[in-house]
């Protein structure tokens, strides 16, 4: 499965069956509310069942009354059309189950670490936390964690370190207004509606990113 | 099965939970496996276990990976979680997998705010978490850590820091692994609970052993 193409998040969006499905940090990802644990169980076994001839197996999180399922070709997060393939089994199986994907509040953090120019503090960064590099960002080998992205520190007054909040595009203005309602301040809206920089009433910084879930390239 | 919480001592005192350890979101251990399907075989098993005790943990299913965290809804253990965390061992057991305590790590954010204000609201509102106790919020679907709100009082290491809770025998490791990579000891006062580091360039990051020794 090495060899497959690409396919940027757009594209994901346009095959058939991955309807509720986002393209968030980490891969493409949704949850299933379920009714019981048991019932959660048994549709991971499902998933199982129905992704093993891929060769492309999903990250799945099950929870008490939720069932959560990633898939990514590379621990990066980017995606090819097997990744389509298995969120199209993996919705299937759900229905035959009764379960629907609710992206409501489905979301991945990310942290974005600020550096002094000419500081590289990444190595520091993966040995505290038992990361790995993957392609420029530092990441949970688990894929638990929330990853880490090192930026030079250019922009003061919203602290050092901020926080990206990867949610559906379409959920993304709601977030941004909720926000802003509980006494948060734009700081950044230049390049809404893929991403708006807010700070918290205390200057505090959190992106809400709405764009990688309909990005155009690969 | 009794209410009364269960210490992280007193829960490595029992019998059958070797390899588990107490991290900040609860009993947690790791056992790897040989896909998802065994994963999920697995799975299939802790949730009868769970549904008989009523307990139903979180458990994170990488194709190579599993990890199990149990606890009470508010954040405790008890002897309920004693015996899930015996039960899916004996399960693991039973389906051969073996464990490798030394991949498990939780993280906190430690969000510093000014005395006056709550900014609560505010991280709930754009992170999409529900408030829990009166002073954390945490990700609906315990996907993403959760993050603890505290006065700003001591400058120097940011505003805000990440903590990293490990099992007690992987902290100093850690630590040392940390520090050879450029970090500073910031402050070992509460060693061997805590260490305070920062990154060379002066960000803060706890590592936390103490969930997993706590009397």
């Amino acid at each position: 499965m090495a060899d497959t193409a690409r396919i940027s998040p757009k594209q994901f969006h346009d095959e058939p069956g991955t309807e509720g499905w986002h393209v968030l940090y980490g891969g493409a990802q949704t949850v299933f509310p379920t009714d019981a644990f048991a019932t959660g169980a048994e549709f991971v076994r499902r998933i199982a069942e129905a992704t093993a001839e891929l060769g492309r197996e999903p990250d799945v999180d099950l929870r008490e009354r939720s069932v959560a399922v990633r898939t990514a070709m590379n621990p990066r997060g980017r995606l090819d059309e097997v990744d389509a393939e298995v969120a199209r089994r993996v919705s299937t199986v759900g229905r035959q189950l009764g379960l629907a994907p609710d992206s409501s509040r489905l979301q991945t953090l990310q942290i974005g670490v600020a550096e002094y120019a000419g500081v590289d503090t990444r190595d520091f960064w993966r040995a505290a936390l038992g990361y790995e590099d993957v392609g420029g960002v530092l990441a949970d080998p688990l894929r638990r964690l929330p990853r880490l992205w090192f930026y030079e520190l250019a922009t003061a007054g919203r602290g050092r370190t901020h926080f990206d909040v990867a949610v559906p595009n379409e959920r993304a203005q709601a977030r941004v207004q909720a926000a802003l309602a509980a006494g948060g301040r734009l700081a950044l809206g230049d390049d809404a509606p893929y991403w708006w920089g807010l700070a918290s009433p205390d200057n505090h910084g959190v992106d809400i990113a709405g764009w990688g879930d309909v990005h155009e390239g690969v | 099965m009794g209410d009364e919480r269960v210490t992280a001592e007193r829960f490595h005192a029992s019998d059958g939970v070797e390899g588990w350890h107490v991290l900040f979101a609860g009993a947690s251990a790791h056992w790897r496996t040989a896909s998802l399907a065994q994963g999920a075989e697995f799975a299939v098993r802790i949730a009868d276990a769970a549904t008989a005790l009523g307990r139903f943990p979180d458990v994170d299913l990488r194709p190579r990976d599993v990890v199990v965290t149990t606890r009470r809804p508010d954040g405790g253990l008890d002897a309920t979680d004693v015996a899930l965390a015996q039960r899916v061992s004996a399960i693991a057991d039973d389906l051969g997998l073996v464990s490798d305590p030394s991949v498990l790590q939780e993280m906190l954010i430690a969000v510093a705010h000014a005395r006056d204000v709550d900014v609560r609201p505010f991280f709930d509102a754009a992170f999409g978490y529900d408030d829990f106790d009166e002073t954390d919020a945490v990700d609906p679907h315990r996907r993403n850590p959760a993050i603890v709100f505290h006065p700003f009082d001591r400058v120097g290491r940011g505003r805000t820091h990440i903590d990293v809770s490990v099992p007690a025998e992987q902290a100093e490791a850690r630590v040392k692994a940390a520090l050879a990579a450029g970090g500073r000891l910031a402050d070992d006062s509460h060693a061997p609970m805590w260490w305070t580091l920062a990154s060379p360039d002066n960000h803060g990051i706890d590592i936390a052993a103490w969930t997993d020794t706590e009397g």
